[in-house]
């Protein structure tokens, strides 16, 4: 139990730091096509036990959120989207419970789950978490074509890194 | 009470999550006038502490265009002393061009070093600059900002200006003690009192997104006569750019049917991706300055 807590609280601090010093200076696209984020904090939801407290959850999202948009000068913004990809999680685990059921125990990751379930996982949560993301920067929906743009072009980048990250570390738990 | 309970454990969650995210607008909405948030943006103690450690490591890989950029504005800045001016009867010794001036022999030459003498005890000075590095930026979102290494410790207050070597960066929006957090001209809400150069047409600098190289110049009338190739520089209005500061170059000039302003796209002449280094713009007027258009606004 304390061992899982200690896990998650330095995925947190890691995805934390990472995002706001390293990320948050790349931006990979060219100068007329500026569409690319790199959003790799989401990662953090994603890899929660699975029989963490909705309540938990949620309210860990929305403080990563918060410590990221600090960073990012933009109060709010990366809280809602994290509240919502923590929110949504739970709706994606309730589709996507294998036959047998999930062992609670653990969390969610690509070496428990395998490749296939949870690269469809992190793909839902993350488009999804892209989407709200570039909906509350624009905070209007006049620009939608821009923001599902800057969505998927920013969704295949950072899939590549959350992908990436699991293949280099592949976390147990 | 029981059924209380056993609706909060089925709706409970949607009911929190609604609650965040209620809070997370608000935020969002809020973040323009509220004096607290320097708690809530990079410029507070940890943050500004965080990034400014990493900047230094980062700093290295970005060191030889920084210095591109600062070497090209000291030749501009060099061509502007006295000594690269060709006077016929003026020697460049300081000695002999003082007793000269208190001889009260002038030239059409010696106007510019005379003048850069009086500043010592004539001239006043309006417009003072704090150095200050950029410890962290960004160019690819909608309202985009900067975090600099100086605060209220060394004078830094809201509403500055802060320019780059090449031109106009931001203006400054929150300030700690030792860091402030900048409005990015690649802002939603920015907007630059801007004129076109030797024309005299003047409008509203704002950035509509997404390329990080143009800036939008608006309220410029129609019978207006601008040309791609005209150069934008600060307009004396604000009072938070010193006028005349290069801006950028018009890149092009459109109508739309119907609208009574012209459309014109300006080509910045900083390059927002790599400003490393800035000044922040004091205005020791700025008091006075908007004293004058508070009884302005009064009388009317």
């Amino acid at each position: 139990m304390s061992g899982l807590v200690i896990t998650n609280g330095i995925r947190f601090l890691i995805l934390l730091i990472v995002q706001v010093l390293v990320l948050k200076r790349l931006s990979p696209g060219i100068e007329s096509f500026n569409y690319i984020h790199i959003l790799l904090y989401p990662l953090f939801i994603l890899l929660l036990p699975l029989r963490t407290p909705q309540a938990l959850t949620l309210g860990l999202s929305f403080m990563l959120g918060l410590m990221v948009d600090v960073f990012y000068d933009s109060p709010g913004v990366h809280a809602a989207a994290s509240v919502f990809t923590g929110y949504l999680r739970g709706l994606v685990l309730g589709y996507m419970e294998p036959r047998g059921g999930y062992n609670v125990n653990f969390s969610p990751t690509k070496e428990r789950m395998g490749f296939r379930w949870f690269a469809g996982y992190a793909a839902v949560l993350m488009a999804g978490h892209l989407f709200f993301y570039f909906s509350m920067e624009a905070f209007t929906f006049a620009y939608f074509a821009d923001t599902l743009l800057k969505t998927l072009f920013s969704f295949v980048v950072s899939m590549g890194f959350v992908l990436a990250v699991m293949f280099v570390f592949n976390p147990e738990s | 009470m029981r059924n209380l309970l056993e609706f909060l454990a089925r709706f409970g969650g949607f009911f929190l999550f609604l609650i965040l995210e209620a809070l997370s607008f608000f935020l969002i909405v809020r973040f323009d006038d509220d004096k607290n948030r320097i708690f809530l943006s990079s410029s507070n103690a940890v943050a500004g502490y965080m990034l400014k450690k990493y900047d230094a490591v980062a700093d290295y890989f970005s060191l030889p265009g920084e210095l591109d950029q600062l070497q090209e504005e000291n030749k501009r800045l060099r061509e502007q002393l006295a000594e690269s001016y060709y006077a016929p009867d003026y020697d460049v010794d300081t000695v002999s061009l003082t007793v000269r001036t208190q001889d009260s022999i002038y030239s059409k030459g010696v106007v510019v070093r005379d003048t850069l003498q009086k500043q010592d005890s004539m001239a006043t000075q309006i417009y003072a600059y704090v150095e200050a590095n950029v410890i962290s930026n960004s160019i690819n979102r909608r309202n985009n900002t900067l975090t600099i290494d100086r605060g209220t410790s060394q004078g830094i207050a809201p509403r500055m200006g802060v320019i780059g070597p090449q031109g106009i960066a931001g203006i400054v929006k929150t300030v700690s003690k030792h860091y402030a957090s900048v409005v990015s001209v690649l802002h939603s809400d920015i907007s630059v009192s801007a004129t076109v150069k030797h024309k005299g047409y003047f409008g509203a600098l704002v950035w509509n997104g997404p390329d990080p190289r143009y800036m939008q110049l608006e309220a410029i009338p129609k019978h207006a006569e601008i040309a791609a190739g005209d150069t934008i520089v600060t307009s004396s209005f604000s009072g938070v750019f010193p006028a005349g500061l290069l801006i950028g170059i018009v890149e092009s000039v459109t109508q739309n049917p119907g609208d009574n302003f012209h459309n014109i796209k300006v080509a910045l002449a900083s390059d927002m991706s790599r400003t490393g280094r800035v000044y922040v713009v004091q205005n020791k007027w700025l008091e006075e300055y908007k004293q004058v258009q508070k009884q302005e606004e009064d009388r009317k």
